[in-house]
């Protein structure tokens, strides 16, 4: 995206660290479900909050307000998509859909023909959904080992290593470790061993009325197509008899809900009840809390912020959802707009199991159970924007039938896990906003511009080189573009294509595509405001100037941002202590907290008995999801009570 | 679609009542001709749609919504409910809690949609799974007709998606239904509420008589 034909600059960036991208669309969902309709990106809340301390002498702040003075306008940012790990593909075709759907359910009808390497029975028209990822054995045993090493250190790994683990789980878990490494990613392994006969205490209570009226009713009708559960009576279908009911029984708040079946069936695929059991209690109440229960409200929620999620970052595929498709003549009243809630149910409530391919099933549990909650959304967006990408995808579901079939049956071309994954674990999405549009307010421009940032700031890691085309124009923009270079030690450099207003005006008006056009006051307003960039400010440098007629020195650019030192880096962009700034408060509180165990347990303690502080064993170390109803992690500290 | 002159209708169908009553079954035999015991339980809702050639001039288009018979679904009912103009409600004739669970489904039905012109919207009542033979109410049919009287129900029907019973007759009686509550919306008067009840009593006195 261009800022005009007549002064177009891009700042190339190139870094060389990573920066954790999850964090922005962590803090992102979580200002989304907090603040409802607010849709900020992180660096947007930085900026405002910059604004009111202007003046208290802030590093960033003070420079902030010498550069722009909080008043700029800004504009329109997809620029940011420019560097995007997967692009969306476009013609996924109707092909697959027949008037029967390929359920995995519809077993009685079909001629079983074979089983594929996860154990699912299935007929020759499957095939296609039941292909055998190709993982080279070299890889699945380097990975294998490199799984055993991280359980034999697990507290380190979900320490200190935590990113390192993130993106292994990302890469997929080999299969034979998969059922082992999710018990130790959810905690469910930790909860077993300190709660062990608990599972079979539950076991053994009398059958309430939920297990006989509605547990027994889905024992027949979850994942019948899998060798596991496809017998009645199969050892597959006790098992999952025994983990639904050991849970209703352990959370009688939230019983059973339908949703939890194939949940419980495929982690049955890879262990054992018992260990099924905790990850199941470590799903529904660690990281689907509320999901589940009566009133499902936490669902409801997390509906809510997929619209919002949508409207956000594929609003065109919002607008198209939301709009009255064309009705029949003569029922003009039906309104045809598809809520999330009508298609993400089963998606987020199944956690995709009954949804996608089973390799892509496997994929983006690996992911959820690292990563929680905001998977479903990553996924939920992915395949959206993939089934939706292109005019004619869309033109092809007009009619609300075709748009739900479409939705349900997802063609192998989107849910491939070769496709689904990297697109769900891309963590470029930018808001889309129209030129004019972007440009209507200052209010527009500065949400844009800030989060046109952070995403560049997210977009870094050590092979890329980033280009921002847009909203660049103002000089102290790209001050600040430049210290994100130099934050992360990597070389930039301003391009800027030098064309007078005259001849940009003829550029615009020529434009063939009526909206890509600037509007007359909005372009004169960017006149007005342009700051020519100059060779003489350091981050203005180098700088190179092109002229319409003038060929591209690519060759210099390149090597500048290849051979070229980086800025030496300074106090204002070195990173941030280890230590974080409420580090002596958590230190207060955890110390409180052993003291008060301690005393707890020295009223009630029995002379020589061994009591177990849970504390975590590391003061700063986010631990996994635990439930406090039992009891914590490893724990740090022990007290003999006398 | 629509050939020259045809008229075409597209009407939104809920289908309704306790898990495993066999709601996704009647709606794969009603649209796909098939049947299996196997089907997977229901979560949130799911879509069908049947073209019917109701006569020459017309084409009906229904767009079935199978919603799951979990209770804790009915929680996002309202959502499902939305703009629908005839109902299914399916209980199971094997098991008398489902039979119970009528009435609960009915009033929600009835309390979270209505027609445009007020009124509550044509359900049916369909006694599922009747080939697997039941001893309770089925033997006594002048019961359910009054049954069905006095909760609002249209009419009933016996069906058995397995055995295929039922469920055409059953679909086009709701759909005769729709139609006539259209033609009553279709062309109304101003103020015509008053004509429009008075109608509706001349001409279905004894099947729609709902409290």
């Amino acid at each position: 995206m261009d800022v005009g034909h007549w002064g177009r600059q891009s700042i190339i960036l190139r870094e060389a660290r990573p920066i954790d991208p999850d964090v922005a669309l962590e803090q992102r969902l979580s200002a989304e479900r907090g603040a409802g309709g607010l849709q900020l990106g992180e660096g947007v809340g930085k900026d405002r909050r910059k604004d009111k301390e202007k003046g208290k002498g802030k590093g960033k702040g003070k420079r902030k307000e010498e550069g722009n003075g909080g008043q700029e306008v800004v504009r329109g940012a997809e620029a940011a998509q420019n560097d995007v790990s997967a692009s969306p593909r476009d013609g996924a075709g109707l092909s697959t859909f027949s008037d029967i759907p390929s359920e995995n359910g519809e077993r009685g009808r079909r001629r079983v023909k074979e089983e594929d390497h996860y154990g699912f029975l299935y007929s020759i028209s499957e095939a296609d959904k039941h292909y055998t990822p190709k993982v080279a054995v070299e890889t699945s045993r380097i990975r294998e080992q490199k799984w055993l090493d991280m359980f034999a250190k697990w507290d380190v790994w979900m320490g200190p290593k935590k990113h390192k683990l993130k993106e292994r789980c990302r890469k997929g878990i080999p299969s034979s470790m998969r059922g082992r490494a999710w018990q130790y990613l959810c905690g469910a392994h930790d909860l077993l061993l300190k709660n062990k006969g608990l599972f079979d205490h539950l076991v053994s209570q009398r059958d309430t009325e939920i297990v006989l009226n509605v547990i027994d009713k889905d024992l027949d009708r979850t994942f019948p197509s899998h060798v596991l559960f496809a017998k009645d009576g199969s050892q597959g279908q006790r098992d999952l008899r025994l983990v639904l009911k050991a849970y209703a029984i352990h959370d009688p708040k939230t019983g059973y809900c339908q949703a939890m079946a194939p949940v419980a069936a495929t982690l049955l695929m890879h262990m054992t009840a018992e260990e099924a059991f905790w990850c199941l209690v470590q799903i529904c109440e660690q990281y689907l809390p509320g999901y589940y229960s009566p009133g499902l409200h936490a669902f409801q929620i997390d509906a809510l912020i997929l619209k919002d999620l949508l409207r956000k970052y594929l609003p065109v595929i919002d607008r198209f959802m939301d709009s009255k498709l064309p009705p029949n003549p003569d029922e003009s009243s039906h309104k045809k707009g598809l809520d999330p809630v009508l298609y993400c149910t089963e998606w987020y409530m199944s956690i995709f199991s009954r949804t996608l391919p089973w390799p892509s099933v496997l994929r983006v549990w690996d992911i959820f159970f690292f990563e929680g909650v905001k998977v479903l959304h990553k996924t939920a967006l992915a395949m959206l924007s993939l089934a939706f990408h292109s005019p004619s995808d869309r033109a092809e579901c007009k009619e609300f039938f075709n748009l739900t079939r479409r939705l349900r049956d997802m063609s192998v071309s989107i849910t491939h896990e070769d496709v689904l994954i990297p697109a769900v674990v891309r963590d470029e999405y930018s808001g889309s906003v129209s030129k004019n549009e972007a440009y209507s307010s200052a209010r527009e421009e500065k949400m844009m511009r800030s989060s046109l940032k952070s995403t560049i700031e997210r977009c870094l890691n050590s092979e890329r080189i980033v280009i921002v085309d847009s909203l660049n124009y103002i000089k102290g923009y790209r001050y600040e573009l430049y210290c994100l270079s130099k934050h992360v030690k990597t070389p930039q450099c301003i391009l800027h294509c030098d064309v007078s207003p005259d001849v940009a005006l003829t550029w615009n008006s020529s434009r063939e595509d009526e909206t890509e056009r600037y509007a007359p006051d909005v372009f004169d307003s960017l006149v007005m405001r342009y700051e020519k960039p100059d060779s003489r400010n350091r981050w203005d440098s180098p700088l190179f100037v092109v002229y319409p007629q003038d060929p591209l020195p690519a060759e210099d650019i390149l090597s500048s941002l290849l051979h070229r030192k980086p800025p030496p880096p300074n106090l204002s962009t070195q990173s941030q202590p280890l230590s974080s700034a409420d580090f002596l408060h958590d230190l207060d509180r955890k110390t409180q907290e052993v003291v008060s165990h301690v005393l707890q347990a020295q009223r009630t303690a029995l002379p020589g008995d061994i009591t177990l502080v849970s504390c975590g064993p590391r003061l700063q170390q986010q631990a996994p999801p635990t439930s406090s109803r039992y009891h914590g992690r490893a724990a740090s500290a022990e007290e003999t009570v006398h | 679609m629509a050939a020259q002159g045809k008229k075409e209708h597209l009407y939104k169908i809920l289908v309704i009542g306790d898990l495993g009553t066999g709601k996704t079954s009647i709606i794969k035999r009603y649209v796909h001709q098939f049947f299996s015991p196997h089907y997977r339980a229901t979560i949130g809702v799911d879509f069908a749609l049947k073209v019917l050639n109701w006569d020459n001039s017309t084409t009906i288009r229904l767009q079935l919504w199978d919603i799951a018979g979990q209770e804790r679904f009915g929680n996002m009912t309202r959502v499902y409910y939305k703009e629908a103009v005839g109902a299914f409600v399916v209980f199971d004739v094997t098991r008398l809690s489902t039979f119970e669970a009528v009435q609960m489904w009915k009033a929600d039905l009835d309390n979270k949609v209505l027609l445009p012109n007020g009124k509550a919207i044509p359900a049916v009542l369909l006694a599922n799974k009747c080939d697997l033979a039941s001893e309770g109410f089925l033997g006594n049919i002048n019961q359910l007709d009054d049954y069905c009287r006095e909760k609002g129900f249209h009419a009933w029907f016996e069906t058995s998606a397995k055995e295929n019973i039922g469920i055409e007759e059953a679909a086009r009686s709701l759909v005769a239904k729709i139609l006539e509550n259209d033609e009553t919306i279709d062309h109304p008067q101003p103020d015509g509420d008053g004509i429009r009840v008075g109608e509706e009593d001349g001409r279905a006195p004894k099947k729609t008589k709902c409290c």
